[in-house]
């Protein structure tokens, strides 16, 4: 977020930060066996998903907002691991770096044009000033948000939350297995009890714990359109709220910033187009569902062991009525998101103001984006300094003091004792001699 | 000129017979005393003539640098592999009859564990030299002496092969360094020299009386000897073997060093001048880890086996407790050096492990740790001399008035965290390896329950439930405690980047607060000329350690052999089977192998 535009552009949107997802879907395999693993990855997915959209609510920083809403949608691709969906993971993954490719550097023309203002309080109006930038930063905000088969997001979200949906009936096979089965039961008594008909039962933790997951990824999907049409509201849209100052360098971005942003912005639309929703691609001839299928077909050989060995896959032909839901519950509330935010933002704005006042203990908490950084700051960062610091007492006085230089004063302390024995004083020597006889004597007495 | 001195030494009448059997060149034997000769030249110098001493000095380092090149050249990374030994020598010499009476001999030999250490010391000396032309004013001829006095301890202490000379060389070592640190350090010299000198002392003198214990029991035709040979073939009982074993560690744990014996090093690596704490740091801790492996473990096989899951447990505790230590540290050099202490940790914990990727980790971040470590003082030193202090809030910014240093500077702190590529990664990473597949450390069940809480080792047990303990290991039923070593261990990294990247933010980066640094110059010519070397070094180990590790396999697996069938617990040490390219593949350097010498 702190670094250069482009750079934030390449590691937030397409290589750094994905390469989690990347890892855990090159090992699917072994992420299917472990099934509690799984639900905990979709837990923190969720839960990444929906807190960092909440954050990113609030922000007032360009950039920021991009960060957060990067943060939640890798909470996302997480959602779809700890699901099951490693195609919906790496899909989304290729989406998102289109279109958050393209916002970043969006937002860079912006801020290159505002003379490195990123506030987006002091921008508005911007559209006036730089069509190509607006027009752009548009289309990337109809596709993070998942506008119905125009937004790249929409395809790959789509598949997300068909799997949190359908996910909720993870279970048993007529008591057969708890969770997942094992390899072998599978081959030799699951596989025959589905072929046979048998039907998926579903365990309560199970259902509340992915419902759950399914609940989160949907509010977050309209939380995403309502934030990012925010975003571009605020920037693009209204009266432009920058000085006079700005204003009068206010500019389009050459053609070295527009050209890449327009490349990404085609992307951002047609790269979706190669994960239709099932539903639509049935409806096609075989031939042309191949290709509307394409990043699903092209995957299929790298995600063999998950699909094979989660149960869900084996009952295909129960969760189409879920995908369709899913589809139509996800665009609805892209849709409410971005009526929402065009109501809050152009409509009224006041709204925004009087629910800030209004709500100034939460609305704090979400700019201190719920003092994370602060909470591990005090505690991990400032535990190991002083855990350091405190060694380094225990060294200094104990292992080093006492230990090493205490050997050497007791050596010294005893020859300094023992040097009086042989001062060179015959006197004294006369007097050990006496009282080393007379006890000699006593000695000798007593027995 | 070498021929001549090869005809001149084979032909000295005090030895009988000639060094190398069939009368070739005895490397070894050139190679420690060459630095001698050059120090009997300086000697003849006077004093006053400054630039003849540094530059006699750094000709003769870097000449026992290019006679190093071919014992490297001719090492035999192949050779045939004498069953039953613990380690087969090349370019071996003598043994000749040095005190005959009490069965001391001058031997010496090399081989795969051996080799890189030597290269390392001929490596690093004459960039420590080159180091000390502008840093040492005050009695250069004596510094010069000194530091090639103790290069020829240093070589001869890892080349020979009777225990009586190893002893000799090995405090012979000591003297230049006490020197060193007291008459050309910083302000509280005096104590950290004695500090270090009476420290590795006590050690030393303990170990003496182990070795004169075993030597009392060897028996060559009736009579004692202190050839290495002949004292492995000594049959030691149990509780022999535990106090000697003790003996031998404590004077190796003082000088790798190893937790809690590793006070005397911050202070001599502090107040020793910059050439002073680069060959601490690059070679003499090596000593006491590969006093260790080449001594210590083959001797006493058994002892080992006991004392082994503490040794790992003080070398976890090294390597956490010296980078929590370096994390607070106020004072780069104070910071480099704690950061020895958890990086020897990682060295130790791989050599205990007794497994193939063990222990060549633990050899690799000898070498590794070296050049890093050595890097970062020469580093320091260089910040040192132009400012005089060693405070890290004195400085900051530093990098916008130094660049090329601050490239440098940049690729050896990388280096000395681990970063893929560059050698620190290689040592670690293997040592890490090596640790967790270790059944050598393993605790038994009882202690694992103690270590990890019953809830702990069950949930464990729970996880591992094919679970099938090793038939022959009495001890078996703590795997989790190599894991808890490897764990831990790898927490190490970690901290090593927290602080030493947290260090180089605070040194070299962010604004200029200090104005006293707005006039630093870059580097010179001599500072980049012996930078360079350091850095491609890192590099190049990073990036084909295969050059250093296929030289050391052969004696690691024969090693490891070796303790498989003395270790009375069996099936502790892990041996891998001999790949096929261990077979013979060309004749031996310097004659036949001496078995076993």
């Amino acid at each position: 977020m702190a670094g250069p535009t482009p750079v934030s552009a390449l590691i937030h949107a397409a290589t750094m930060v994905t390469s989690g997802i990347f890892l855990l879907s090159r090992l699917n395999g072994l992420v299917t066996m472990a099934w509690q693993a799984m639900a905990v990855i979709a837990v923190v997915g969720a839960l990444t998903a929906f807190f960092a959209a909440t954050i990113a609510f609030v922000q007032t920083d360009i950039k920021k907002v991009l960060a957060y809403s990067t943060v939640s949608q890798l909470g996302y691709m997480f959602l779809a691991i700890g699901t099951g969906s490693f195609v919906g993971a790496i899909f989304h993954l290729m989406t998102h770096a289109f279109f958050k490719a393209l916002l970043f550097l969006g937002s860079g023309s912006v801020i290159h044009a505002m003379g490195g203002e990123q506030d987006i309080r002091k921008m508005g109006g911007l559209k006036a000033y730089m069509p190509v930038t607006r027009l752009t930063f548009l289309i990337g905000c109809i596709a993070i948000a998942g506008v119905p088969f125009i937004g790249a997001g929409f395809f790959s979200k789509d598949l997300i939350l068909w799997s949190a949906l359908s996910n909720v009936h993870i279970g048993q096979v007529a008591g057969l297995f708890n969770g997942l089965p094992s390899v072998e039961m599978l081959t030799s008594q699951v596989a025959p009890a589905i072929a046979q008909g048998a039907a998926l039962e579903v365990m309560l933790p199970w259902k509340i714990i992915y419902g759950l997951v399914a609940v989160l990824g949907f509010a977050t999907a309209g939380m995403t359109a309502f934030y990012m049409f925010r975003l571009y509201f605020l920037t693009f849209e209204g009266e432009c709220r920058a000085d006079d100052h700005t204003k009068e360098h206010l500019h389009e971005s050459p053609i070295a910033i527009t050209i890449p942003l327009s490349v990404l912005a085609i992307l951002s639309v047609a790269g979706g187009w190669t994960g239709w929703p099932h539903f639509i691609a049935h409806l096609v001839p075989e031939s042309a569902e191949h290709a509307m299928l394409a990043f699903e077909h092209w995957l299929a050989p790298v995600f063999e062991m998950s699909m094979k060995y989660r149960v869900v896959n084996h009952f295909g032909a129960e969760y189409a009525k879920w995908e369709i839901a899913s589809a139509v519950a996800g665009s609805a509330l892209a849709l409410l998101g971005i009526f929402a935010a065009y109501s809050v933002y152009v409509k009224r704005p006041s709204i925004a103001r009087n629910f800030a006042d209004k709500y100034r203990k939460l609305h704090q908490v979400l700019m201190d984006k719920y003092k994370v950084d602060e909470f591990y700051d005090a505690t991990f960062v400032r535990g190991t300094i002083n855990a350091g610091k405190a060694s380094y007492e225990v060294d200094q006085k104990v292992i080093d003091g006492l230990g090493v230089d205490g050997a050497g004063f007791m050596t010294k302390s005893l020859g300094e004792a023992l040097r009086y024995l042989q001062g060179g004083d015959v006197q004294k020597y006369a007097v050990y001699l006496v009282v080393a006889m007379t006890m000699a004597f006593m000695a000798l007495a007593l027995v | 000129m070498l021929n001549t001195l090869t005809q001149l030494l084979s032909s000295v009448s005090l030895i009988g017979a000639p060094l190398v059997p069939d009368g070739g060149t005895p490397w070894l034997t050139l190679l420690t005393f060459a630095p001698l000769l050059f120090a009997a030249a300086l000697m003849l110098v006077p004093r006053e003539q400054i630039s003849v001493h540094r530059t006699g000095a750094l000709i003769a380092t870097l000449a026992v640098f290019v006679l190093s090149l071919p014992v490297m050249a001719k090492f035999n990374a192949g050779f045939p592999i004498a069953e039953g030994q613990a380690f087969t020598f090349q370019f071996t010499e003598g043994p000749v009859p040095w005190i005959t009476s009490l069965g001391i001999s001058y031997a010496l030999g090399i081989d795969g564990i051996s080799l890189w250490l030597v290269m390392l010391t001929t490596f690093i000396m004459p960039i420590a030299v080159y180091s000390t032309f502008s840093a040492v004013d005050k009695h250069v001829k004596e510094y010069m002496i000194a530091l090639l006095v103790l290069e020829a301890g240093m070589i001869g202490a890892l080349v020979s092969v009777d225990v009586f000379l190893f002893y000799v060389f090995w405090e012979m070592m000591l003297i230049p360094m006490y020197f060193i640190i007291g008459v050309w350090g910083g302000e509280d010299r005096v104590r950290a020299a004695v500090k270090f000198f009476i420290y590795t002392m006590v050690g030393s003198v303990l170990m003496l009386i182990a070795i004169l214990y075993v030597y009392f029991n060897t028996n060559v035709g009736g009579a004692h000897s202190f050839l290495f040979a002949d004292m492995l073939s000594v049959k030691l009982s149990y509780q022999e073997q535990l106090f000697l074993f003790a003996a031998f560690f404590l004077a190796f744990a003082i000088k790798v060093p190893l937790f809690p014996f590793h006070t005397w090093l911050p202070l001599a690596h502090v107040q020793a001048p910059t050439a002073g704490s680069v060959i601490l740091a690059a070679v003499m801790l090596k000593m006491g880890t590969y006093g260790l492996l080449r001594y210590a473990f083959p001797l006493f096989p058994d002892a080992l086996k006991t004392f082994a899951p503490y040794i790992a447990v003080l070398s976890v505790i090294g390597i956490v407790y010296g980078a929590l230590l370096s994390l607070v540290q106020d004072d780069v050099k104070k910071l480099v050096a704690y950061s020895s202490v958890s990086h020897l940790g990682f060295c130790v914990l791989g050599l205990v492990a007794m497994t193939p990727q063990g222990i060549q980790g633990g050899l690799f971040i000898m070498l590794a740790h070296g050049i890093a470590t050595g890097g970062l003082f020469l580093c320091v030193g260089i910040l040192y001399e132009r400012r005089h202090t060693k405070k890290i809030k004195e400085f900051g910014g530093v990098a916008s008035k130094m660049p090329v240093f601050a490239a440098m500077f940049m690729i050896i702190t990388f280096a000395s965290v681990g970063l893929p590529g560059l050698n620190g990664f290689i040592g670690e990473f293997l040592a890490i390896i090596g640790t967790s597949q270790s059944k050598f450390l393993w605790f038994s069940e009882a202690k694992v329950y103690s270590i990890a809480g019953e809830a702990g080792a069950q949930t464990w047990q729970f996880m591992s439930a094919p679970y099938t303990p090793i038939a022959d290991n009495a001890q078996a039923g703590g795997e989790m405690t190599a894991y808890l070593f490897a764990g831990i261990a790898a927490s190490g990294v970690i901290f090593a980047a927290g602080y030493l990247l947290w260090m180089f933010r605070r040194v070299m980066f962010g604004p200029i607060t200090n104005p006293e640094n707005e006039k630093l110059e870059d580097l010179n010519t001599r500072e980049i000329l012996y930078l360079v070397p350091i850095v491609l070094m890192a590099v190049f180990m990073g990036v084909y350690p295969k050059f250093f590790l296929g030289r050391m396999e052969p004696s690691v697996h024969q090693f490891l052999q070796y303790m498989d069938t003395h270790v009375t617990a069996k099936g502790t040490v892990v041996v891998e089977d001999m790949p096929t390219d261990y077979l013979p593949t060309g004749p031996m350097v310097g004659g036949d192998a001496k078995e076993g010498q």
